[in-house]
């Protein structure tokens, strides 16, 4: 049985066997990093002038103005440039890692206006590759290479707020993409603004009326988590004593065991998971409290999930939690009531009016949807995967 | 200049941060590609990097945030997300040092980064306090509460293994 100590041996075992790549391989990633941020700038001024989504649109129907369709802009921007590298929105370089080795879905998000969003990982040598593939609510597709993931989350009126490290920017359901500069200091709430995680467990309020970002207002407890509601109050919730809790406003609510949280909001319903954290490096489920406007309950549980991977609130106010490690999920409706589940799930996000969940244990499997809250399914394929 | 510099640090300094970060990653590939990605990082940010006292721990920081953020997304998925391809040259680790790279995929990412970085790398606990960016006795209450947690996860693989054998 090897031993703590044993970790000296570990790390002299690994010492032996690292070969050091030629110093080639840091410029080569610096190269390709410079030559997408050119062609990425040469690309955004042709949105200006052409208002053409930069990104690669693949419609069913027609392709952009002035092109004929399956023709994009990406392709014709690649042909034509000779030296020039393609462009990030080529198809051959998204396809490439959607189509790659060991290729997955590395984060999947929904829009508000139905849009969904994939950040595809391939496991190729001597790194991984990236891409982020969006597929709009009437079928057009647009891709893009991704030097690193983003962490999706969605907005308001649509698209999704993008954060990688310290790099922030937006992300439009048409493939358009906007940098958000800097975070500045904290203000008071207001309606429209979004909770966003920041790099380092930094959290931050973006305002989409003005494409801002600032520091977040210092609350109680440890804030893990948060949720604006249309009326521009900042529900937290956090590490508090004796345990994690949800707060309101400046009202702190009731408290949950557990060692950090998540949160999911829609209009004034606001969800809290309480998330535990195990020896064995388990993030297992250890409370729930639910808030409809000013009425907390906490519903009776008789078993908790062994893990969380999302938490949602449908529009028909259904709260889902489901745990993609299991395959198992619950759904609360709005009367409070437990609904049985007759089938496993992955990840549950929603697109518009619709809910999506990832199959049990298959990455690259269609999805399914609902719009009438998990009763009746639909299948779907992964923005990337269309035939 | 800068990029001689980088590149006299790249010689000496790789091979000891992807032992740095095996531990954190718990997966030497992980490992290499993070390392990688901080000192393509640390090539447009020439004034951070020059004027950093020390470049290695420069870049051991970002290198452990890179890993922090992907791990992050990988939590959801930990069961069925494919790892990255090991490089043949890690192919013949023994079964052991396998073992334990797995039972610290197992720990919570704060007390791994702080088991990494103190016990495998043999960082002096002000040193992962920086590298980490948190007070020496956060990392001291994570080292001890990582301890155990490491001692309870290898006897319980121990456990288990025995129960196969008699199975």
């Amino acid at each position: 049985m090897p031993e703590l100590t044993d970790l000296h041996d570990l790390a002299s075992d690994v010492r032996e066997r690292v070969v050091i790549p030629p110093y080639d391989e840091v410029t080569r990633r610096v190269r390709a990093r410079r030559l997408r941020t050119a062609t990425g700038g040469i690309a955004a001024a042709v949105l200006v002038v052409g208002g053409v989504g930069v990104w690669q649109s693949l419609s069913p129907t027609a392709g952009p103005p002035g092109q004929p369709a399956g023709q994009t802009s990406g392709q014709t921007s690649g042909q034509t440039s000779g030296q020039t590298p393609l462009p990030d929105t080529d198809e051959g370089l998204w396809r490439k890692v959607v189509d790659g080795t060991d290729s997955h879905p590395f984060e999947t998000e929904g829009s508000t206006d139905g849009a969904i969003a994939v950040v595809w990982r391939a496991l190729e040598q001597p790194g991984p590759t990236f891409a982020l593939v969006i597929r709009e609510a009437d079928g057009t597709v647009h891709g893009r290479r991704l030097d690193e993931p983003f962490d999706l989350t969605p907005l308001p009126d649509g698209g999704w707020i993008g954060v990688d490290g310290g790099y922030v920017a937006t992300i439009g359901t048409n493939g358009t993409i906007a940098q958000v500069r800097g975070s500045g200091p904290s203000r008071p709430a207001r309606p429209g603004d979004v909770f966003v995680h920041g790099e380092y467990g930094v959290n931050m309020l973006y305002r989409p009326s003005d494409r801002s970002l600032s520091t977040m207002p210092i609350l109680y407890g440890d804030i893990a988590d948060g949720y604006v509601t249309p009326d521009g109050e900042l529900v937290t919730c956090g590490r508090g004593q004796g345990g994690v809790t949800l707060t309101v406003g400046d009202k702190i609510g009731p408290n949950v065991p557990g060692a950090t949280c998540v949160l999911a909001g829609r209009g004034d319903d606001v969800t809290m998971v309480g998330l535990g954290d195990d020896p064995d490096g388990g993030i297992p489920m250890t409370g729930l409290v639910v808030a409809h406007g000013d009425q907390v309950v906490q519903p009776r549980m008789t078993t908790m999930l062994g893990g969380v991977t999302s938490v949602l609130i449908t529009p028909a106010g259904t709260t889902v939690i489901t745990d993609a490690s299991t395959g198992d999920w619950y759904l609360l409706g709005a009367d409070g009531a437990f609904r049985p589940t007759d089938r496993k799930v992955g990840q549950a996000f929603l697109a518009g009016e619709r809910l999506y969940v990832t199959q049990y244990g298959f990455m690259n499997a269609p999805l399914s949807w609902s719009d009438d809250d998990g009763r009746t399914w639909h299948e779907a394929q992964l923005p990337g995967n269309e035939e | 200049m800068h990029d001689d510099r980088l590149r006299e640090v790249y010689a000496v300094a790789y091979p000891r941060l992807v032992v740095q970060l095996v531990g954190v990653t718990g997966n030497p590939a992980e490992a290499e590609d993070v390392v990688m990605e901080a000192f393509a990082r640390a090539v447009p940010r020439r004034s951070s990097f020059h004027d950093a006292d020390n470049p290695e721990a420069w870049l051991r920081t970002v290198a452990v945030n890179v890993a922090r953020s992907r791990w992050r997304r990988m939590l959801r998925w930990a069961h069925v997300l494919p790892e990255l391809v090991t490089p043949t040259s890690y192919a013949d680790l023994p079964e052991e040092r396998l073992a334990l790279l797995a039972a610290l995929r197992q720990l919570p990412a704060t007390q791994r980064e702080a088991i990494a970085l103190h016990h495998l790398a043999d960082l002096p606990v002000a040193e992962v306090a920086f590298t980490l960016g948190v007070p020496e006795g956060t990392v001291k209450a994570r080292l001890a509460r990582g301890r155990a947690a490491l001692a309870e996860v290898l006897t319980d693989s121990s456990k288990e293994e025995d129960h196969a054998r008699a199975d």
